[in-house]
């Protein structure tokens, strides 16, 4: 029988999903709007570092998909139209961190560990939904539009093989910084906190 | 038959059928989701998507395949075209497909969901959280004017203090809402 939560892991799951579910739905649709690229990684940094600190806050078995799955639903019966992706894309970031918290103690390393797969699951995502919806030709596609601006500028061995794995570490960096500073937001807020309890 | 188990089976159908058969089914398919709902297409105007286009039927003909044709000078692939214009039906048969499914998931079905993969609470947590929704937004404007007079230039100071608020305030606001339910 699963065992209902404490009034504190209560309350602190409903914000974090709340404000994880804020940021999705405002900060989503100005992006949208604004169509700037790379709106789907700008929304999981900062997802990332909202998961960092929420684990520091609430740390019973679950809570990360908890907390995801509030944020999801959200947005999935918020706005209209096609946000099915979203919806996944958030849920896997929460299964993540569920994963790397349950194998892990909450710690610096954990944080860096969680962020840097969550970015890189990110950007595995998008190439899924590209090779559903387009086909996994896609993927031969890319390489081949890759190798041909390498041999534009003269390069003689295959392009992909430096773009990609630097892509690939670009992302594992980028969400190991957003786990660093989610981390030690985490702490200070903490540290905010106790001194308003003093 | 119900619309929604026919716009599954074109959906797993455009996902499954091989190149050979693909123009026979995506025409007819593209129709019969445009008699279901018009405004399932509206993703054929967004600029990523119109990138795709570009990618797959003037970038791919370029790239990939024997160049046997020639436009303004520059050596295009057929079969390169022809695959292009594959990858770009499936899309418009797949994505409005999996976008007139996602509007059949409501909340009950989501709820029905969650409980299933045993999620604690989780109808009381979604409850709360669209209760907090008007707290935060006013909470956050009120923290940023007031952040404004305090000048934090640290990120991460300014995160922590704004955390801090948004926590303090989400609690207190529990606990009255508490009491008056039990006043």
């Amino acid at each position: 029988m699963k065992k209902d939560l404490d009034h504190n892991e209560f309350i602190s799951t409903a914000l974090f999903g709340a404000l994880w579910g804020v940021i999705e739905i405002s900060l989503g649709t100005i992006l949208h709007a604004s169509r700037i690229p790379f709106r789907g990684t700008l929304l999981t940094i900062i997802a990332v570092v909202l998961i960092t600190i929420s684990r520091s806050f609430i740390n019973y078995k679950g809570s990360m998909t908890a907390i995801s799955s509030v944020a999801a639903t959200l947005k999935l019966i918020t706005l209209p139209g096609f946000n099915i992706t979203p919806f996944i894309a958030i849920m896997m970031q929460g299964i993540i961190a569920e994963i790397v918290f349950s194998f892990f103690t909450y710690s610096f390393i954990s944080s860096l560990l969680t962020g840097s797969l969550i970015l890189l699951y990110t950007l595995i995502h998008s190439l899924i939904m590209q090779g559903i919806f387009f086909g996994f030709g896609i993927y031969n596609v890319y390489l081949e539009i890759l190798n041909s601006i390498g041999k534009a500028i003269n390069y003689e061995g295959e392009m992909s093989l430096i773009l990609i794995p630097l892509i690939v570490f670009l992302y594992i960096f980028i969400g190991a910084g957003a786990g660093w500073f989610g981390y030690v937001t985490s702490n200070r807020t903490k540290e905010i906190l106790q001194e308003s309890v003093l | 038959m119900n619309n929604k188990y026919l716009v599954i089976i074109t959906f797993i159908t455009a996902l499954l059928i091989p190149r050979d058969y693909a123009f026979y089914f995506f025409p007819p398919a593209v129709l019969y989701l445009m008699f279901l709902d018009i405004h399932l297409f509206c993703f054929l105007r967004r600029i990523s998507f119109l990138l795709f286009v570009i990618i797959l039927l003037i970038v791919q003909p370029m790239v990939i395949g024997e160049k046997d044709f020639l436009l303004l000078g520059i050596k295009f692939s057929t079969s390169g075209f022809y695959n292009g214009l594959i990858m770009i039906f499936r899309a418009v048969v797949m994505i409005p497909a999996i976008n007139y499914l996602s509007k059949t998931a409501g909340r009950k079905k989501l709820q029905s969901l969650f409980a299933k993969l045993g999620l604690k609470n989780y109808d009381e947590i979604l409850d709360h959280s669209q209760k907090l929704f008007p707290l935060l937004k006013e909470k956050t404007k009120e923290f940023f004017t007031k952040a404004e007079r305090k000048k934090f230039f640290n990120p991460i100071e300014l995160s922590a203090q704004l955390l801090a608020f948004l926590i303090k305030a989400s609690h207190s606001y529990t606990a009255k809402t508490k009491e008056e339910n039990v006043l």
